[in-house]
């Protein structure tokens, strides 16, 4: 099955947030519902990093801060060094690092 | 209800690559400094406070508050760790604080240290990763890369230049020169940082858009402070300096979870504690020590610590406010990014050089007739911030 990127909504003033938490940041409130943040976001600001951590391989990792259209935001890799401020993005699964030796996997942004 | 507090006594080791030494004799070296700067016996502490985020990881060492009362001879006095990130350091001081403020100790010795130039910098980088939220560290987000997608941000929205990150290296540079416990004493222009080209060895590109050199270096080194009741603090030394304020608070740990990522929210916060208890405002200081370990963080710090309305602090800098002369000198000791940022020594050397200054001990790098200091310490990408602001007793 597709994974799809899933965040949650307060109950209590109704921002998205990813990943899910316990406590709204906005309005103190412990209620969420979960939702699907969207297919597509827009790069709020991004880096190539050149100076990677152990378990990164990719050089340079393209990384950036992305919006839904719901409000939400993440964080991740982009999977093209062509890049810019404003750009139509979206999630897709995939190899991300290792840790410890273990691959781990998770959400990288393409662009569209 | 509560007791002033004072500095009584500092000390520090040399920051820098100190193969020459391990982690426990840097913090002994810089303990017996600052033992011996207070002029008071081993036996009058009551209390060790020990800054360190690494031992386990890097130095294969826990217990290490115990490890070094044992090496000081501190038998009687409590011993324990305080481990806060990148803020270790100034959280060690003000748990002192609230041990002294409250009466339940009276004399507290704070030693912050740290050796991680043992460690290659891809461990280092993803050992410090892991203060990031789990969504950026699973993401291979490093400190450098927050701090280059904030500097992004913080261009586009207040007109911040690749050259006014370059101003705070070499201004912080040229500070370090003039202070030999400095990790990077080299002088740089900004020729040197605008200009290498990409690949060249000396300045390469860390993260877009910054540069090795609006980097802070991986530094050994250890700092100590000597804590007392301001009011049994004349007995030992002349001019106590008092820790009038404090702050601390946090933000999102997620930077993409903040609402306006340019904005410090928990440096505002911690600022406005440490002013309101100090009875002091941003316009009264004299001197500060800012948690430079990227070049944007310090001209970000400027802003939200109060001293200049937001997204000015890169005119000030220009125009020379935060240089030795200026209205506020900024990171006179050189600031993480050139005097070094050994984790766990760093928030205390903070209140170590700001004891100096307001001391009048500080040598060549003295900001003339500082009566009133600032600082803060970041845990994290200012994730936890720890502020203090300090005076010399009349």
């Amino acid at each position: 099955m597709e994974k799809r990127i899933m965040g949650v909504k307060c109950k209590g003033c109704g921002k998205v947030f990813y990943p899910k938490r316990v406590c709204c940041p906005h309005c103190g409130k412990n209620v969420f519902e979960e939702v699907y943040l969207g297919d597509v976001c827009i790069l709020l600001t991004f880096t190539k990093l050149y100076a990677l951590p152990e378990g990164v391989e990719r050089v340079p990792l393209v990384l950036g801060i992305v919006k839904f259209a719901n409000g939400a935001t993440a964080v991740g890799q982009i999977t093209d060094e062509n890049v810019s401020i404003g750009m139509k993005l979206e999630p897709v699964w995939g190899s991300l690092r290792k840790i410890g030796g273990k691959e781990f996997y998770g959400f990288r942004f393409k662009p569209i | 209800m509560f007791r002033d507090v004072a500095v009584i006594g500092c000390g520090m080791t040399r920051f820098g690559r100190r193969d020459d030494k391990t982690l426990m004799n840097l913090m002994i070296d810089s303990s017996h400094k600052a033992i011996q700067d207070a002029n008071i016996e081993e036996s009058d502490i009551d209390a060790l406070l020990v800054a360190n985020m690494l031992a386990e990881k890097l130095n294969h060492q826990t217990l290490i508050a115990t490890a070094l009362a044992d090496q000081l001879g501190l038998h009687s006095a409590s011993a324990d760790r305080i481990e806060n990130g990148t803020a270790s350091g100034a959280s060690a001081v003000r748990n002192a604080c609230l041990a002294i403020a409250s009466g339940a100790h009276d004399l507290v010795l704070v030693t912050g240290g740290e050796k991680m130039t043992c460690a290659s910098s891809e461990r280092i980088t993803d050992i410090i990763a892991t203060m990031n939220h789990p969504v950026e560290y699973m993401q291979g987000v490093s400190l450098p890369a927050l701090a280059a997608m904030f500097a992004r941000l913080y261009m586009r929205k207040y007109g911040v230049e690749q050259k006014h990150m370059a101003m705070v290296a070499v201004k912080n540079h040229s500070n370090a020169l003039k202070n030999p416990y400095a990790h990077l004493r080299r002088r740089i222009t900004l020729d040197e940082m605008l200009y290498a080209k990409d690949g060249e060895v000396k300045n390469p590109i860390v993260a877009e858009p910054l540069r090795l050199c609006d980097c802070c270096p991986v530094s050994d080194g250890a700092a100590s402070v000597i804590l007392c009741s301001a009011e049994r603090a004349r007995k030992f030394n002349d001019t106590p300096i008092v820790l009038a304020g404090f702050g601390q608070a946090n933000d999102n740990l997620g930077v993409y979870q903040r609402e306006d990522a340019t904005i410090l929210r928990s440096l505002r916060e911690a600022s406005r504690q440490a002013f309101n208890m100090a009875k002091l405002e941003p316009d009264d200081i004299d001197v500060a020590e800012l948690h430079d370990a990227f070049t944007i963080l310090e001209i970000a710090e400027s802003e939200d610590s109060g001293f200049f309305k937001k997204g000015t602090g890169h005119r000030a800098l220009e125009d020379g406010s935060t240089s030795i002369g200026g209205k506020l000198p900024i990171n006179v000791s050189g600031g993480l990014k050139a005097r070094g940022h050994p984790i766990g020594a760093t928030g205390v050397a903070q209140i170590v050089e700001l004891t100096w200054q307001l001391r009048g001990e500080a040598e060549a790098r003295q900001v003339a007739g500082a009566e009133k200091a600032f600082s803060c310490n970041s845990g994290g990408f200012a994730s936890n911030m720890v502020a203090f602001v300090m005076e010399r007793s009349s």
